[in-house]
């Protein structure tokens, strides 16, 4: 953290406490929202903020949330918050509802980071972007926590954990760029921001040698991994499919992959 | 004596005594065990071992969209956009499959190792699949995972056996766990692991995890992430600190060691350890059949 600089980063006090506690506050909550948002198409700011001390650990993904006893601070539980939404609204237009909780809390520290790293939705370059930039406002606070991301026993700082969640928006639209993530981050956001169809298909034919290497099971390697073949499959997407790959994120491709590794194997 | 206490896990938040509570929770009663038994020692840890088996297939499988650990079908559907939630069924919204993985579009069920536990996650598994498919609008539809197996040894606190959580895919969409422990009383998990004397192991399934475990590690490598080494070993360190499992093997270990049984109290420092554990080359031969599940016989 820059010196001099007073940001703090203050979490929704219902994301503080054992796994249970969190599990009732965000409840309570998912019902306010649901309420707030029958009536008025908004969803209401959180009641109370608690401000996180300095190097505090904050855990962002369910899976390595192994210890369930353990009072901590528990962002990625804001998915159980939009869950309880849609079951107060009866599951209806989930995908408005998603997109309108999100559009609310992009514009706080927690959301900001809840955002980019649940990734929900199309993963388009459209997206992405705006959640990047929502992060790199907040990115002085946010660096006042440590976060556990993908191994439970190793807290990371702000840095480690976008370069975790967020190396292939690097990898794929600032690959020319070295130095501070932050500065990398602000670069591919703002390419993806403006991008063509025609620059989201040179940035996932630049990452696909990538998602191949993460599917070790892919059958069909070979025919895959030409790029002729891998531009001619891209163009044929439809809009909404080729939406989802539009921001060249690793487990997106690979998933077209081994869609395409099925269809192969069907011929 | 009589054998350990009859326990049952607990998935969630601190108990006092260990016992479930509440309708949500799922129960795998252990019955009292005869000391004399060559049975293996099978302890149902219900939330503790899904916790640590998601998160194993979480690190075999990086680049992976998943959802782990009872996140509801209508969920996962809603955050993703892969279908379209409002085609479940109402009953189907809240189903929970342990784990959901969206990018190879497939599913397991997490389930104890033995009969029921194979018929129960068979049952589940297909139902789970049935809801999934129906909402489909986006890539190909879900089919029950294969090619998932692992173990892990942990050393609890002042135990003085090194356990082993093992589990395998028996069949597509099923993956049984179990809990076995080392024979003897050993000082370390070196020891343990040079020892190989695990009851109802299997010295070649042995050579099949290290194999298994050193891909794991290359995967990591590739990544360029950054592994503990301990004295040569290369592996994975978690701390394990469920106060139920905490509770519930605490007292398991006083009843086998001998004095009082059923001692609810769990250790002054609590928790475990994941215990880093040397590779082994890989296997050059093909691994062997998954084996069958074991049928746990009703009386013993």
């Amino acid at each position: 953290m820059s010196p001099g600089k007073t940001a703090s980063l203050q979490l929704p006090s219902f994301l503080h406490g054992t796994y249970r506690s969190v599990q009732q506050k965000v409840k309570r909550e998912g019902l306010r929202c649901a309420e707030q948002y029958r009536k008025e198409g908004a969803f209401p700011s959180p009641r109370q903020l608690l401000e996180v001390p300095l190097g505090e650990v904050v855990v962002v993904q369910g899976v390595v949330d192994i210890q369930h006893e353990r009072p901590v601070w528990r962002l990625y539980m804001v998915s159980e918050v939009l869950r309880d939404v849609w079951e107060a609204l009866d599951w209806e237009d989930s995908s408005s509802v998603r997109d309108a909780y999100e559009a609310s809390f992009l514009e706080t520290a927690w959301g900001a980071l809840f955002f980019t790293l649940a990734r929900m939705g199309a993963v388009s370059a459209e997206r992405t972007a705006r959640r990047l930039e929502a992060v790199l406002r907040f990115w002085d606070p946010l660096e006042c926590a440590r976060y556990l991301f993908k191994k439970p026993g190793a807290a990371q700082t702000l840095e480690e954990l976008m370069v975790d969640s967020c190396g292939w928006a690097m990898d794929a639209w600032s690959p020319e760029l070295e130095g501070p993530v932050r500065a990398r981050l602000e670069s591919a956001a703002k390419r993806m921001e403006r991008a063509t169809r025609e620059d989201c298909l040179e940035a996932i034919l630049r990452q696909m040698p990538r998602a191949l290497a993460a599917g070790h099971d892919l059958k069909h390697r070979q025919v895959l991994a030409d790029p002729a073949f891998q531009r001619e499959r891209l163009t044929m997407l439809d809009t909404p499919s080729f939406e989802r790959v539009s921001g060249a994120c690793t487990s997106e491709l690979l998933e077209k992959l081994y869609d395409w590794d099925h269809e192969l194997g069907l011929q | 004596m009589n054998g350990g206490p009859a326990v049952v896990a607990e998935t969630t938040g601190p108990t006092a005594g260990g016992q479930a509570s509440g309708p949500t929770v799922q129960g795998y009663n252990v019955p009292g065990r005869n000391p004399d038994s060559r049975m293996p020692w099978q302890l149902f840890l219900g939330g503790a071992s899904h916790r640590l088996i998601a998160y194993m297939y979480s690190v075999h499988y990086p680049d992976t969209r998943a959802y782990y650990n009872k996140e509801p079908i209508a969920a996962i559907i809603g955050e993703t956009s892969i279908g379209r939630a409002s085609l479940l069924l109402p009953d189907e919204r809240q189903l929970r499959p342990d784990i959901t993985d969206i990018t190879r579009r497939v599913l397991f069920e997490i389930k104890p190792w033995h009969e029921q536990g194979l018929l129960e996650g068979r049952a589940e598994a297909s139902t789970y699949l049935t809801a999934l498919n129906r909402t489909i609008l986006i890539g190909r539809h879900f089919t029950g995972g294969t090619d998932f197996h692992g173990e892990i040894l942990i050393r609890f606190a002042r135990g003085q056996y090194i356990w082993r959580l093992e589990w395998r895919t028996s069949e597509p969409g099923v993956t049984l766990y179990r809990w076995t422990r080392s024979q003897q009383r050993l000082e370390s998990e070196a020891a343990a692991y040079e020892a190989g004397q695990w009851t109802d192991l299997s010295v070649e399934e042995l050579h099949q995890y290290g194999g298994w475990v050193e891909k794991a590690v290359q995967d990591m490598i590739s990544r360029r992430e950054k592994l503990a080494t301990v004295s040569g070993a290369m592996g994975l360190v978690i701390d394990l600190v469920g106060e139920t499992a905490r509770v519930v093997l605490w007292g398991a270990l006083m009843g086998q060691l001998g004095t009082s049984t059923g001692a609810r109290q769990p250790p002054a420092q609590g928790g475990g350890q994941v215990i880093p554990f040397p590779t082994r080359p890989a296997p050059t031969a093909p691994p062997a059949q998954v084996p069958a599940a074991a049928s746990m016989p009703l009386s013993h």
